[in-house]
């Protein structure tokens, strides 16, 4: 670990920054970014976000951070292998469906055509039954009907064809749908099982993260996992997770760095 | 009526809203499915829903069966001879056999 900055350089895993007078949020965003040439430290993993940066203000999601805390040791619940097996079964559903608007759009709009041109048919037969008399206005008359009524017989063709493909669409569909409902069975099953995962991974974290307030400089009362203090717990869940990348400290309970290493069981950086 | 079924976790949450915020419009609700009323006030429900979803939701109309005026007289015999038959382990097929009722190929085959 090393910090070049503003003219203070540090290395070692255990920093001392408090005479610097850093603001607490840089150094920590500089720990975040992998690319700050000014703070060079491991890459912060998934416990990081919890407990990278501990401040007498800190607002800390206890339960998660203990998760994160726990699978930081390289701990995995007895429902990992489920898990990795309906997530591999979800990965393998295929829904592709046909997209079915349009299919609906043209039986709707042939349909139409067919309504419109019943009417017309209609409208055309009466004209020849009104000119029965009159001979050359017959004539004319029966063309428009028979046109009217070629015109229709094609359009009721397409209006069939287009209720055909749907039809056939929606079959498709149906298959996709299934395998929708299977998926979705598949994640609730998912869902469960994570929430398993965890609580057993909470209660395998909780005696070593009493344990680990209890060794730490407490506040007086014992933390409480679903009542804080937050400070103290962040100190706890630091020193019960394998951390490579260094926790932020501002306003610390130790003395120097090298106790706040010891105690925290992690490269540490005092602002 | 329109019967929406939500086939998404979040789909399947936006159905549970809009039934919350429109019991109204509901006629009745399943897990993940509903049905709302055959108004257009229905209608925008649902197709909100497939607007938000996509092929994660599925609609379709439904009405009540009326079985007088719909399914022909032979079809409601058979089912009223069935849940009156003796042997209650008896399959319809078997049921059939060697009976006037239409048989289960007969059935399928033909459009309601």
């Amino acid at each position: 670990m090393k910090v070049r900055l503003d003219g203070y350089t540090r290395r070692g895993r255990a920093i001392d920054l408090r005479d610097a007078g850093f603001e607490v949020e840089r150094i920590a965003g500089l720990v975040r970014d992998p690319s700050a040439d000014a703070v060079q430290t491991p890459e912060p993993g998934p416990v990081h976000p919890h407990v990278g940066c501990i401040h007498p203000d800190i607002s800390l999601r206890p339960r998660r951070a203990l998760v994160a805390a726990v699978r930081s040791r390289g701990v995995t619940s007895p429902h990992r292998g489920e898990i990795c097996e309906v997530m591999a079964d979800i990965a393998s559903i295929s829904v592709e469906a046909p997209e079915l608007t349009p299919y609906r759009r043209h039986v709707a709009e042939t349909g139409e055509d067919v309504d419109a041109l019943r009417e017309k048919v209609a409208r055309a037969s009466g004209r020849v039954e009104a000119t029965r008399e009159s001979g050359t206005a017959i004539a004319q008359a029966k063309a428009e009907l028979e046109d009217a009524v070629a015109t229709l017989a094609e359009a009721e063709t397409e209006h069939l064809a287009a209720r055909q493909e749907l039809a056939m669409a929606e079959r498709a569909a149906r298959r996709a749908w299934d395998e929708r409902e299977r998926r979705l069975s598949l994640s609730d099953r998912l869902d469960n099982l994570e929430r398993r995962a965890e609580a057993w991974l909470l209660e395998w974290g909780r005696p070593r993260l009493e344990r680990a307030l209890r060794s730490l400089p407490g506040s007086g009362s014992t933390p409480h996992l679903s009542e804080g203090p937050d400070h103290a717990l962040a100190m706890g869940i630091a020193r019960i997770s394998a951390l490579r990348a260094p926790v932020v400290l501002h306003r610390s309970p130790f003395p120097s760095a090298l106790a706040a290493r010891a105690a925290l069981d992690a490269p540490v950086i005092l602002v | 009526m329109l019967l929406t079924i939500a086939y998404s976790s979040a789909a399947r949450q936006s159905l549970r809203n809009t039934c919350n915020a429109n019991e109204e419009a509901v006629v009745r609700r399943f897990g993940r499915a509903v049905l709302f009323e055959e108004t257009l006030h229905g209608a925008l429900l649902a197709l909100r829903l497939r607007e938000k979803h996509g092929a994660d939701v599925q609609i379709e109309r439904t009405e009540p069966l009326n079985e007088f005026r719909d399914v022909p007289p032979a079809v409601r015999a058979a089912a009223a001879a069935y849940e009156e038959r003796r042997n209650p382990s008896t399959s319809y097929a078997k049921f059939a056999a060697g009976t006037d009722h239409p048989t289960v190929e007969e059935l399928a085959d033909a459009e309601l």
